[in-house]
């Protein structure tokens, strides 16, 4: 295994579990985005908050738990997983 | 807004609850669309590409390539139903356009960005077809971001071509090109959702590689507020409140104090950077940021 990070290639997105909680989902599709915006509707519902999305074009944040104390590790905890219909003219636009 | 249903019995679409609604109301009046005299303008662009100020000055249209890495042809590489954008825009039919002409440190798309003929070309048909999918589904426009659709103008304007007499259109840009961009979008736009990305030469140059970033973005924010519905993205980058966010927001107030901004606090550190944060954004930096555009009196919006 390789001892440089991992970079992403086309169809790939990342996920980075950070130390204060918080998933961060990068580049993902459509699957993925409604997975975050469930979990980011949850955590707003435990706190009795209104939900406060930080969703954007090619990225989430999940559930949202902004903190004063930015995580020590940034990009250690990752999984890399193949997205299924990334792609242009798959799934989504079939 | 449509509820959001997760049943392992569905599958596509329907599984991720983008159902079909039913046929949305058309606008009183078709909307005004480019014509081919439009498009072709824009092709012609490509046989000297200057639409951006890298000015390559290269033939995309003979297959040569410049900053972007793009030819002649608009490469998709994704379109979905964005239900987080700003909320006057959601639920956002979002199409990706790769190839761009700034190379941001955080990119979190780059990977298209840096090879965009890897895409396949935009099928025009397909996507008309996506187009009116997920305008049944509830998209209330159709979103063109990348990467930076502005470096695939041809392709935009036939796609705007088939779409727009019956579909509000958002401009999602980086706001980094040449005015001629601006005249031939002039009349097509309904939303420009412009990114404006820092404050200082300094800032754009190391993280955007692009120093005249921000005199440009400027300038055509200006322009695309005579003819659009303009909103001003900022994305608060961790430890730039005194080069970049604060220097921003008063430019906003100073130059263009009745248009919507948006703070933008999901900043995503990448793994290997030179210049870039290496953090992501604290809660204290957000409520500076906040605090600053509301004593300056911007229309903030979420």
């Amino acid at each position: 295994m390789s001892d440089k990070p991992y970079k992403r290639e086309q169809g790939d997105f990342e996920l980075r579990i950070l130390s204060d909680g918080r998933l961060v989902m990068i580049a993902p599709d459509e699957t993925l985005m409604e997975i975050a915006k469930t979990l980011d509707a949850c955590h707003c519902d435990e706190r009795g908050d209104e939900a406060i999305s930080t969703l954007s074009m090619g990225d989430c944040f999940a559930p949202l738990a902004m903190t004063d104390k930015p995580p020590e590790n940034t990009g250690v905890e990752q999984q890399h997983l193949e997205s299924e219909d990334a792609e242009a003219g798959t799934a989504d636009s079939q | 807004m449509m509820s959001i249903e997760h049943n392992r019995g569905k599958t596509g679409d329907e599984a991720r609850g983008a159902r079909d609604v039913g046929i949305p109301p058309l606008p009183p009046r078709p909307r005004p669309f480019p014509d081919a005299a439009a498009i072709e303008s824009a092709t012609k662009h490509l046989s000297c590409c200057r639409l951006c100020p890298r000015d390559c000055g290269v033939n995309r249209a003979a297959g040569q390539r410049g900053y972007c890495g793009l030819d002649g042809k608009a490469h998709c590489f994704r379109e979905l139903l964005h239900w987080a954008e700003e909320a006057e825009l959601t639920p956002s039919h979002q199409v990706y356009f790769a190839g761009c002409n700034l190379r941001c440190e955080y990119c979190t798309v780059l990977e298209w960005n840096e090879r965009p003929l890897a895409v396949a070309e935009m099928d025009l048909d397909e996507l008309v077809r996506a187009v009116d999918r997920r305008r049944r589904q509830g998209a209330r426009n159709v979103n063109l971001l990348g990467g930076e659709p502005t470096v695939s103008l041809p392709g935009v304007l036939a796609l705007l071509q088939r779409v727009r007499a019956t579909t509000q259109v958002v401009l999602n840009s980086n706001m980094y090109y040449n005015e001629c961009v601006d005249s031939l979008l002039r009349g097509w736009i309904d939303v420009c959702l412009a990114d404006l990305k820092c404050g200082s030469r300094a800032c754009a140059a190391a993280l955007l590689d692009a120093e005249d970033y921000v005199d440009v973005a400027r300038r055509n924010l200006r322009m695309a507020d005579e003819h659009t519905d303009l909103i001003v993205r900022h994305l608060i980058l961790p430890g730039h409140m005194d080069c970049c966010t604060r220097p921003t927001l008063e430019w906003l107030a100073a130059e263009l104090p009745q248009v919507k901004v948006s703070l933008r606090a999901n900043y995503v550190p990448p793994i290997e950077a030179d210049s870039a944060p290496k953090q992501y954004v604290t809660s204290s930096e957000i409520e500076a940021a906040t605090r600053h555009a509301r004593d300056l009196g911007l229309r903030l919006i979420q």
